[in-house]
């Protein structure tokens, strides 16, 4: 029934975007780049070595993008900086008297925030530069990471320290920037989705990272962790495993899996949540494939009865979307596609879900049905939101998770009858081509499990001898952005790489194998 | 000389008597995928030596539904099996006996069944070809229902259904193995679960021999093969997981090798020529396996790389990634069709690239498909545009000796370069004729010579 609500609201909002789009009588004519997670820290330590904690190592690439970004649109672009801009949670000096979670208090970030512009003068000169070329914008969307760019003084000090001209540089203050005709949202996208609860994992960031810096470097978000807690000792996994499920499992259903979504009716299988509520805390280590690591903790917590409450706290969506992603981790592995779930292909598949009876089939729905649900949901929520003068909700851009929604390719196309269309992000109205979500990634050097095993497995060498030596710098120079060019009628996303390649910096569209 | 007729004159007589028969013999019937032992060879005599300029003689043509598999022909009929949708993903497939001289309709076997799951816009039928053997066939729909059906009538013999008896997941392109009878047993790849990748069957009454193989990954969409090699008859299975060999008798595994294809689409059929074994895909690529010939095992002889392997280009020369078409290992040469449509030749002993021509399908095409049969030392090749072409193939290169139309391409195909559909069905080569199928009509052509 819910599903029926929601696919009734998601047809409503794609009529009311095509009927917007009808009406444009025009559209700026600007390039819009969006990028996100930077993640801009404190810098190097006084012995001049990056300190563990930053992520963000590349300026001279940073300012050689700027300048190609500005060349692109003729001096006359709006670079959107989509949240986490600045790393103002981790801090390895700065402590928060106001305690973990209640954040800092604006002194408290002040002080964290200067400690990052000191460390990234370059880099925020070079955004100044490009602050003040021509009619170039910069707008900071702040993110779960520099959210406290929401206190006034903070989003001051920014806009103080590129020292661009009144109206070239400021802070959304809330939270979404729009564009000027309303058909282009970017918001950072951790306010989309469940409620994960992803403290557990910051907590564990904070812990690891000075012995692993590369563990917030694996994409999706969040999934370094459970490399590392494989590897570290003295980390009382078991106890954390009711917070670590919730997290990780929930982050999984939308991550960027896309695959051909067929014409006609398909018959998505019902997931027989009764009997799932049935299996207790087996179903969640039964969600994890064999080799997961952090399957023996979720195993042992199950055994200790720490899990057994879980499942009545979890609602019938998050179970669902579970079962969606243990529906494709299964197919992934058995047909030795990584490209679906990031992680590697091989090993013992997950069973899926128990069915109701009548289904049986339907895998090219259930993949992304809870994505579609959540970010149906939420864009309809911004759609509310929107200035009354914005015609219509067209592009909806985002990032936070660090995995960009791959490039166009065979298995990254939407129906459009019978000829496939090539599509850059997703619609999550079914079988609509509008609204657009496309996540850009990071502007970050990531890895995905995937790729990170891989590199285990050739190197010989256990987690724990991988996490400690695995530097940022190690990683491919390819960045994630998206970029949407000028336009008339409709915003053409599409996500872009900054890429070295050949000893040259350019613009392309995948980071290559 | 001077002919003198004596007891050796008459013994020559008799042999020639006997080759005379022989020859009238020399008919066939072609009772399962690529014919028998499905080797891909056209033994008949008496076939024509080239086409003719107004295109092949029709003897029948009746109308039947959709699907991808193609026809058998045995004991003086055709069997087909298709499907027409009846209501969104619900279908109804069915068995189809034809006669083989009329193309009258002898009886029909339907069985309802729902292509949820299925990758819709190929969800049109079924794809195994039919395997008759003596006074059974055995057909196959797209999602598992297998029947031993009684050719004289359609009877059901007995029945199963790979997904409620054997737990098995159907994977995106549907259950494409035809079954292969040994002996008393008919061998199924099913994809069961668990430990039941494949499954030898009594032929008589459907009772499990044995299961065999891991299902960890998909079935694939391959055809059983059986070879004889290292002193043994070996059961050879091309699965996305990599080659098996087992004992066709037990499920015993002989030997495997490791050879991961991703998407787990392995659809050509692997071919034998000596102690060469040969498999191909669209993102597995090549490899050459060598079989010992004294006991069962097998090494890889050289492997190419397909769309999976990094750098792989349609340029990459010494290599061969089919997509669906069944490679020709012939002379020491392997000749194939790869997924951009290109025909190669490559050496089989090193793999090296011998000469690449766009000539068979006349355009670059993605997933371009052609079905090659061995008659003497030419080939009659059905490409996916519903051409039948006649040719050499040599390492020297590819001579086309003539080409005709035989029937409409009619499967959908979203991606297709020039054509809006294509012909992924292969054709039957039974009694000096060849039967082919589209989503419409069943077509019976004369290539008897002085058709």
């Amino acid at each position: 029934m819910l599903a029926r609500v929601v696919a009734a609201a998601l047809l409503a909002l794609g009529a009311a975007l095509v009927a917007h789009a009808g009406q444009t009588p025009g559209a700026p004519s600007r390039l819009v780049v969006v990028v996100s997670d930077l993640h801009m820290g404190e810098g190097r330590r006084t012995s001049g070595e990056w300190h563990p904690f930053e992520d963000f190592r590349w300026s001279p690439e940073f300012a050689a993008f700027l300048e190609a970004v500005d060349a692109d649109g003729g001096r006359a672009v709006d670079l959107v900086l989509n949240g986490d801009t600045f790393e103002l949670l981790q801090s390895s000096a700065a402590a928060c008297r106001s305690g973990a979670d209640l954040g800092c208090s604006e002194e408290e970030s002040l002080v964290r925030l200067d400690r990052v512009l000191a460390a990234h003068k370059p880099d925020i000169e070079a955004l100044g530069s490009f602050a003040k070329a021509g009619s170039n914008r910069v707008v900071l969307v702040p993110g779960d990471h520099d959210a406290a760019l929401l206190f006034p003084r903070m989003a001051r000090r920014v806009v103080d320290a590129l020292g661009a001209p009144q109206g070239r540089v400021a802070v959304a203050a809330s939270g979404t920037w729009v564009s000027s005709d309303g058909r282009v949202f970017a918001e950072h996208g951790h306010q989309v989705g469940f409620s994960r609860g992803e403290q557990v994992i910051q907590d564990l960031d904070n812990r690891l990272e000075e012995r692993y810096p590369i563990i917030d470097n694996l994409a999706a978000a969040g999934t370094g962790v459970k490399y590392a807690l494989a590897a570290a000792d003295g980390i009382d996994a078991v106890a954390l495993a009711p917070r670590l499920l919730r997290a990780l499992l929930l982050v999984t259903p939308w991550q960027q899996f896309r695959m051909e979504l067929d014409d006609g009716e398909v018959e998505p299988p019902v997931w027989d949540i009764a009997q799932v509520r049935s299996q207790g805390a087996a179903f969640f280590v039964s969600s994890l494939p064999d080799d997961d690591p952090l399957k023996p903790a979720a195993a042992s917590a199950a055994a200790s009865g720490t899990l057994t409450p879980l499942l009545q706290q979890w609602t019938d969506d998050e179970i669902a979307a579970v079962c969606n992603y243990r529906a494709a981790v299964r197919r992934a592995r058995r047909r030795y596609e990584p490209a679906v779930t990031q992680f590697a292909p091989r090993g013992p598949a997950v069973s899926e879900c128990p069915r109701t009876p009548e289904t049986r089939g339907g895998q090219y729905d259930y993949f992304w049905r809870s994505r579609d649900l959540l970010f149906a949901r939420h864009l309809e929520g911004a759609r509310r939101r929107a200035p009354a003068s914005a015609q219509g909700l067209a592009v909806f851009v985002h990032g936070h998770t660090h995995l960009p929604d791959r490039s166009q390719t065979s298995a990254n196309m939407i129906s459009g009858g019978l000829l496939k269309i090539p599509m850059e992000g997703f619609s999550p109205a079914r079988g609509a081509l509008s609204p657009i979500v496309i996540n850009g990634g990071a502007w970050q050097r990531t890895i995905t499990p995937a790729q990170y095993e891989r590199l285990r497995t050739e190197r010989a060498i256990s987690d724990d001898e991988l996490l400690r030596s695995l530097q940022p710098e190690q990683l491919a120079p390819c960045y994630g952005f998206v970029r949407i060019p000028p336009y008339t009628d409709t915003p053409a996303p599409a996500v872009r790489y900054w890429r070295e390649a050949d000893g040259q910096w350019g613009v392309a569209g995948g980071c290559g194998r | 000389m001077r002919f003198v007729f004596r007891t050796s004159s008459l013994s020559k007589l008799c042999l020639v008597l006997a080759l005379g028969a022989s020859v009238r013999l020399q008919a066939d019937d072609w009772p399962e995928w690529r014919g028998k032992g499905r080797l891909g060879v056209w033994l008949e005599t008496g076939i024509l030596d080239k086409l003719p300029d107004g295109g092949l003689p029709v003897s029948w043509r009746a109308p039947i539904h959709a699907g991808y598999a193609g026809p058998a022909v045995a004991g003086g009929r055709v069997f087909v099996t298709d499907s027409r949708r009846v209501k969104a993903n619900q279908a109804i497939e069915r068995a189809v006996a034809l006669d083989e001289q009329t193309g009258r309709v002898l009886w029909t076997k339907e069985w309802p069944t729902n292509y949820s799951g299925l990758q819709l816009v190929y969800a049109i039928g079924p794809r195994a070809t039919p395997t008759v053997d003596g006074d059974r066939v055995y057909v196959l729909g797209a999602m598992g229902n297998l029947f031993a059906l009684d050719v004289a009538t359609g009877r059901v013999l007995w029945e199963k259904d790979y997904v409620k008896d054997f737990n098995a997941t159907v994977p995106t392109w549907g259950m494409a193995g035809a079954p292969l009878v040994d002996g008393d047993r008919l061998i199924c790849l099913v994809g069961g679960e668990p430990d039941a990748k494949v499954i030898a069957l009594n032929k008589f009454t459907g009772e499990v021999i044995w299961k065999s193989l891991s299902s960890e990954s998909e079935p694939g969409y391959n055809q059983p093969i059986i070879v004889e090699a290292g002193g043994v008859r070996q059961l050879v299975l091309f699965h996305p997981k990599g080659i098996s060999a087992l004992d066709p008798e037990t499920g015993k595994v002989y030997w495997e090798i490791d050879h991961s294809v991703q998407m787990g689409i392995v659809v050509a059929t692997p071919v034998r020529s000596g102690p060469h074994l040969f498999v191909t895909s669209q993102h597995g690529g090549a490899r050459m396996l060598a079989l010992d010939d004294r006991r069962p095992a097998a090494s890889v002889l050289w492997g190419g790389p397909g769309e999976q392997d990094q750098g792989m280009t349609h340029d990459t020369p010494n290599t061969l990634n089919s997509v669906i078409s069944t490679p020709v290992l012939d002379g020491g040469y392997v000749y194939g069709l790869d997924n951009d449509g290109q025909l190669r030749c490559l050496e089989a002993a090193t793999g090296k690239l011998v000469w690449k021509t766009d000539a068979l399908l006349k355009e670059h095409a993605m997933y371009g498909t052609a079905f090659f049969v061995r008659h003497n030392d030419r080939y009659f090749i059905n490409n996916d545009r519903g051409e039948l072409v006649l040719a050499k193939l040599s390492p020297a290169g590819f001579q086309e000796l003539g080409r005709t139309k035989l029937i409409e391409p009619t499967n959908p195909y979203v991606r297709r370069r020039q054509l809006p559909n294509v012909l992924w069905s292969h054709a039957a080569y039974a009694n000096r004729h060849i039967v082919i199928r589209n989503d419409k009509e069943i077509v019976r052509f004369s290539a008897a010579s002085g058709s």
